[in-house]
């Protein structure tokens, strides 16, 4: 999904439907336009840092690129804001950081790279993808608590798409959880993780072992494996795997329903409103 | 931390018992010390969980238990026969009653036989009988959930990698084992499939009376599956213990930092404390004493000069440092 909003889908991939950014539809943008706007409005941060960086170009390079595109500043003016900007993103000593090589760094510094070369061009929206997967668990929480305060201090938005519940948790305002390419439910993170609605969002929390869970206690397993994406199940796509299924989710199937304050999820036995044991099951333990 | 030190075995009931092992790799930055002087016991029917980043060197450990890389020294002893010092004709048939289970499912079969013979390939290298051989393939993909002509005769192409680490288990069993090792068995399965087969090797362990050394990077999975854990930095050993003590009263200021450095899936409280600051050092070039000091919160002069050693803060935990975060108790603090 993050990557149909940045034009980033393989041309024979069809997209349908409306991304609004700021009152205008991307998609119905001419390519000049988008040029002008993705990247400098909507920058992305991608999973694998070692990666997505140009291994033989310099670390002042990629971050100036951007700048001196879209922004159409300086080279001196440039190299300043790259100074500025690895200083903000927590990169120690970074005049020399400038002049090395993406291999010279650890996945941590690569991904602070990242972040400051989306952050160039002062844009509206980051779109984070799994920033943090590739890393270990100490530098994922450095990286997770920069991208928290980037932005807040620049009053920016924020997607942040993980396939961990729990580094989505402390992170966000809101989340929407997916299932097989749809949307299961959405809401405040606060709601949606003290009291979720959906099958699948209570079985994945339940299904997650945490710091909390006791020895040889067994998991919550939900039964079978994802659904082939060519043929997906007609009606709710996590019914095959769902204990609460009935004939109905598969015909006609659910629509997204409104709870209280945002909060929407699309299932037809959903859970009671805040069961106490699924808020038991998401604590942390120490 | 980061130290050495044997306080923390258990010698005389231990199934596998590992002394100063150390690994070194030639790289061409230098001599690379993998794993740098670290014991550890295994007790018959417990699962032993090795949790630490990166490079710490907890794979290599599991490696070494096998022999699959060269050691430059220490001793491991599995069931009182001396690995280190086995021929290799003696350590094919050790290797028999310790099998691995590795973290890419898929990559570690082989993709041109079909699930049948590979479950059963171990007991093609040791001569067994065809009859034997089909009659154990079919007994032990029953016993991780692939029963059925279906899977029998797939491709590894075919199987998910739920299915896919379920065959690399099966392989595992046809031997019947005393130990597993799993190295990150779960690391690239997703999150319900991963329960799948967090559950299924419990079952396997009751049932075979199996003895598991579970090597993750994940502290919430080696919570649920071990009975002793040991937390390792940079090829040192940190903290040993079970894991209630371990994980509700780290000993060492880098368990602390592991732990409150997990996301929670709480809102309100989705850190337990502060991050630590830094990268993990070179393993090229160590810090000198205690190899955690250069990222401790609680460091001093003393650690970069002397090298902590294993000693006991609770009964049954164990730490390697000079200023945990637990009191150590008077008795037990001369061997510091």
């Amino acid at each position: 999904m993050a990557r149909a909003i940045m034009g980033l889908m393989p041309p024979r991939s069809a997209c349908t439907g409306e991304v609004r950014l700021q009152g205008r539809d991307l998609f119905s943008l001419s390519k000049k336009e988008k040029q002008e706007l993705l990247g400098k409005q909507i920058a992305m941060v991608f999973q694998d840092p070692g990666r997505s960086l140009n291994p033989v170009v310099r670390v002042e390079r990629q971050i100036s690129e951007g700048m001196r595109k879209h922004l159409g500043v300086s080279k001196s003016e440039a190299h300043t804001r790259a100074l500025q900007l690895l200083n903000e993103v927590g990169v120690p000593d970074p005049e020399p950081r400038l002049r090395n090589y993406p291999h010279e760094m650890s996945g941590g510094m690569r991904q602070r790279v990242m972040l400051a070369i989306a952050l160039a061009c002062e844009p509206v929206l980051l779109i984070a993808d799994e920033p943090t997967t590739a890393l270990d668990v100490t530098i994922q929480r450095q990286i997770l608590d920069l991208l928290r305060s980037v932005q807040r201090d620049r009053g920016m938005a924020m997607m942040l798409i993980s396939h961990d519940l729990s580094v989505v948790a402390g992170r966000t305002d809101r989340v929407s959880v997916m299932y097989a390419g749809r949307l299961s439910e959405t809401g405040p993170t606060r709601g949606v993780f003290e009291s979720p609605r959906h099958r699948y969002t209570e079985a994945l929390l339940a299904a997650t072992p945490s710091l909390a869970t006791e020895r040889h206690q067994r998991l919550r397993v939900i039964d079978g494996s994802l659904p082939d994406p060519v043929s997906p199940p007609a009606g709710c796509r996590f019914a095959p795997r769902c204990e609460f299924s009935t004939s109905a989710c598969i015909d006609p199937g659910p629509a997204l329903i409104t709870s209280s304050r945002e909060h929407q999820f699309a299932c037809l036995h959903p859970v009671e409103s805040a069961a106490p044991s699924t808020v038991a099951a998401g604590q942390g333990g120490h | 931390m980061a130290g050495s030190g044997t306080a923390h075995l258990r010698d005389d009931q231990a199934l596998l018992s590992v002394k100063d092992l150390v690994v070194e790799y030639p790289t061409s930055g230098g001599l690379v010390q993998a794993v740098s002087k670290v014991s550890f016991d295994v007790v018959r029917g417990e699962t032993l969980g090795i949790v630490g980043e990166s490079g710490c060197g907890k794979s290599t450990t599991g490696r070494s238990v096998l022999r699959l890389d060269r050691l430059t020294s220490g001793q491991i002893t599995f069931k009182g026969e001396s690995i280190e010092r086995a021929s290799e004709k003696e350590m094919r048939r050790l290797r028999r009653e310790m099998q691995m289970i590795f973290q890419d499912p898929i990559a570690s079969l082989n993709p041109r036989r079909r699930v049948e013979d590979i479950v059963v390939e171990g007991l093609a290298v040791a001569k067994r009988p065809e009859a034997e051989r089909q009659q154990t393939s079919r007994e032990v993909l029953s016993q991780v959930g692939l029963s059925g002509e279906r899977f029998a005769h797939a491709l590894p192409r075919a199987l998910s990698g739920g299915q896919a680490q379920r065959v690399a288990i099966a392989r595992a069993l046809a031997l019947r084992p005393d130990l597993l090792i799993c190295d990150e068995p779960v690391s690239a399965l997703d999150v319900s499939v991963q329960a799948q087969v967090l559950n299924l090797l419990e079952d396997l362990k009751a049932e075979l009376n199996l003895t598991v050394i579970f090597i993750s990077h994940d502290l919430g999975v080696v919570r649920t599956v071990s009975d002793r854990v040991m937390v390792m930095y940079l090829g040192k050993t940190c903290e040993f213990g079970e894991p209630e003590s371990v994980y509700s009263q780290p000993a060492h200021p880098y368990t602390r930092a592991l732990l409150d450095s997990v996301p929670q899936a709480d809102p309100d409280n989705a850190f337990g404390g502060p991050a630590l600051e830094g990268d993990v050092p070179s393993p090229l070039s160590p810090p000198s004493g205690c190899r955690f000091r250069t990222r401790c919160p609680k460091a001093q002069d003393r650690c970069a000069e002397e090298e902590p050693l294993m000693r006991e803060v609770s009964p049954g935990q164990f730490v390697a440092c000079h200023f945990p975060l637990v009191p150590v108790p008077v008795s037990l603090d001369q061997e510091a």
